[in-house]
């Protein structure tokens, strides 16, 4: 399973997958990365052999690889398999970082195939001529679509899981909040409609207390939308008195407004990052404190 | 840069030049001219010094590693009218026959001798404050012959030694073909509207790769061997950076970085990052966008122009100090540089820098002693000394970075046998 501390922790019913029809908001700092978590949720759903879509905003699919390969998952294999479709979104997302169109002489329409660097990838045809607008997003949604709709023929129990790596990549882009939002609200409906679960990761450690500028409002607004629709929320920071070799940083583990569940625990965990696991325990029981 | 990763593992594949494997996860890693820095491939943010220019020699540092080690060097920037004066200005190798008496390297023999009363530590190493360039200068390596295949193909040292009191050589600027400056200056009397800096330099970083087949999408021909390209990019985001939205900025380092995972290619940009700054040292959201798009974020301070730091004591021994805010963690969890960095401890030490007359060197940052080394402990009996006593603070002739019995834990020392 993934992080055997955390499975404990968060105690998901039913083998630690997130429970059905929820949605989990992950929110990280520049000094503690949440990217940890992220694999957490892929690790523990292709060991359950269930349906992973990843949309990496902010890194390319061997980085996922690779650690996948030291927390025992070869998403190579899961790919072939069907279990995890990828989608490239670092470099395929504007028309300016495409390189696919020109190095790939079969450019590929569907999603799930493996090109060259098993990755997905949009096409060309689908940016308009501006990439920042709202068909872009139409689009990509459009992608995830189809790529659930082929997969799970069937409803019941699909147990899909859409993880998107970075949403902030695309409001600090210049996508307006309202379209970002409605995008999330799109695929949460779908995901719904399957059975899934939504994992979403955003960067929440912007100075917004004084700011009057429409930026920062927009990224407060943005942040503050997602938390009121997410039924867990797990956040991720540094330690508040600086920096220790023993404990990379803290996660909050709590309940989203829309939470209603008995069983939940709300908790606040110490962690470190070691080379192929991660530790969580709590406060003050760190092995290197001890 | 991934799939390389792969093809090494049929030793038929030579590494390009001035890059070599990391030792523990096999990624490739690139000199950044300063011994103790040593980067992956990525995009490294430096956040500049306010009123001096440390972060700009850092970028030279890169450019001129390069250039010695036969990568292609992109640079642009819009401070400066002419971007060959920047390449003009950058330090050049370090010749072996010139004594390498920089101020504070004569570690005088006499200190062993003193150690009557501490003679236990006489055995120990002496304490190792800043990272010793291992590699060996250009000329010594022609008599290597391990290796190699025939005279030209010399292997480079990984990081050179370089010497900033001399600067590179003209020729060498004026002839390079692996070379790029990119113009972002506006035609003279034409006001383009539109004119986004960042795509026009977005699309010229493109094409250099497709061109010079960095990309490790493309195979390139048997004969051609594969390079590196540094992208080196001056104050970025400065007043001089005219573009429609603040957005401009977040898209151009995305596409870079999605770029750049998949080319032989290392970025290293700084940005006056003072200048947005809303409230003192807050680091405002914008920065904080840019710092969460790059892979690694350093920060530059120095101690000129803040009166409570140039009076201090440690002032004479460093210039300033150097933040990390981020380790670049590609391909795994955890940052692959903590463990390579014995500066950084893994992150728990501070890091000072100083500018000597011929090198800058990133050092941990310990204080000296209290009270500075000149001043006596035991207060005198007399009372006309005192003034004198005072005279000897304010000179403070430290030779601090020399301090060899290291008594006690000392930040950042790494081998201390007697610590328990």
């Amino acid at each position: 399973m993934g992080y055997a501390s955390l499975d404990s922790s968060l105690s998901f019913p039913d083998n630690n997958l997130p429970p059905n029809k929820k949605s989990i908001l992950i929110t990280d700092t520049l000094s503690a990365s949440g990217n940890f978590l992220i694999h957490h949720f892929i690790v523990n759903q292709i060991k359950s052999d269930k349906h992973v879509i990843l949309v990496g905003f902010s890194q390319i699919f061997n980085h996922y690889l690779t650690i996948g390969r030291k927390l025992g998952v070869n998403l190579t294999l899961a790919n072939q398999k069907g279990l995890l479709s990828f989608i490239d979104g670092l470099t395929s997302l504007y028309s300016q970082t495409d390189l696919f169109s020109k190095f790939n002489s079969t450019v590929t329409a569907t999603t799930t195939t493996t090109t060259n660097n098993q990755t997905s990838v949009l096409t060309c045809d689908s940016l308009s001529d501006s990439p920042i607008s709202k068909e872009s997003l139409h689009n990509f949604y459009k992608i995830i679509k189809q790529i659930i709709e082929t997969r799970h023929s069937s409803i019941d129990d699909s147990r899909v899981c859409l993880i998107f790596d970075d949403l902030s990549v695309l409001i600090y882009s210049g996508f307006s909040v309202r379209d970002i939002l409605e995008f999330v609200k799109a695929c949460r409906m779908m995901i719904e409609k399957y059975n899934g679960s939504l994992v979403m990761l955003v960067h929440a450690d912007e100075d917004i207390t004084q700011s009057s500028l429409d930026d920062e409002l927009d990224q407060e607004i943005f942040l503050k939308s997602l938390i009121y629709q997410s039924e867990y929320l797990l956040s991720v920071r540094g330690l508040g008195s600086g920096f220790s070799k023993d404990v990379s940083g803290e996660i909050t583990i709590a309940r989203g407004p829309r939470n209603q569940d008995k069983w939940f625990r709300p908790s606040t965990l110490h962690y470190k990052i070691l080379d192929n696991n991660v530790q969580f325990f709590v406060k003050g029981f760190s092995q290197g404190v001890l | 840069m991934s799939s390389f990763k792969k093809r090494v593992q049929t030793s038929q594949t030579k590494l390009p030049q001035g890059t070599r494997l990391s030792p523990y996860n096999g990624q490739l890693l690139i000199s950044t001219g300063v011994p103790s820095l040593d980067d992956i491939l990525c995009v490294l943010l430096i956040k500049e010094d306010r009123h001096t220019e440390y972060a700009k020699l850092l970028l030279k540092y890169f450019l001129v590693q390069g250039i010695v080690s036969e990568n292609h060097v992109l640079f642009s920037t819009l401070e400066e009218e002419d971007s060959k004066n920047f390449m003009m200005g950058l330090p050049w190798l370090v010749n072996e026959n010139d004594d390498n008496n920089d101020d504070d390297e004569n570690i005088t023999p006499e200190s062993e001798e003193k150690m009557i009363i501490a003679w236990r530590y006489k055995g120990l190493k002496k304490f190792e404050s800043s990272v010793k360039n291992k590699s060996n200068i250009q000329n010594k390596i022609l008599n290597d012959t391990i290796g190699t295949k025939s005279q030209q193909n010399i292997e480079k040292p990984f990081c050179s030694t370089f010497d900033l009191t001399k600067s590179i050589p003209q020729n060498i600027i004026l002839e390079n073909k692996l070379m790029t400056l990119v113009n972002l200056n506006e035609k003279n009397d034409e006001i383009i509207e539109n004119f986004n800096p960042y795509n026009t330099l977005l699309n010229t970083i493109r094409k250099v790769i497709e061109e010079n087949h960095f990309s490790s999408l493309s195979k390139p021909s048997l004969n051609v061997e594969r390079n590196v390209l540094r992208i080196g990019i001056h104050s970025i985001a400065s007043p001089s950076w005219q573009s429609k939205s603040s957005h401009d900025l977040f898209v151009f380092l995305h596409a870079l970085r999605g770029l750049l995972r998949f080319s032989f290619g290392a970025a290293v940009i700084t940005i006056p990052a003072y200048l947005y700054t809303s409230s003192s040292s807050e680091t405002s959201s914008f920065v904080r966008r840019i710092e969460h798009m790059c892979d690694a974020v350093v920060e530059v301070e120095s101690f000129a122009g803040s009166p409570a730091n140039t009076n201090a004591i440690y002032s004479a021994t460093y210039h300033g100090l150097f933040y990390v805010h981020k380790l670049p963690t590609l391909n795994s969890l955890v940052p692959s540089s903590a463990k390579l960095s014995v500066l950084s401890g893994g992150g728990g030490n501070n890091l000072g820098f100083k500018l000597r007359r011929k090198k800058f060197t990133i050092e941990t940052f310990h204080l000296p002693p209290e009270g500075g080394i000149n001043e006596r402990r035991v207060p005198e009996k007399d009372q006309t000394n005192k003034s004198k006593k005072k005279d000897d603070k304010n000179k403070n002739k430290s030779g601090i970075g020399v301090s060899g019995s290291g008594c006690g834990t000392i930040p950042g020392r790494k081998v201390d046998p007697y610590d328990f």
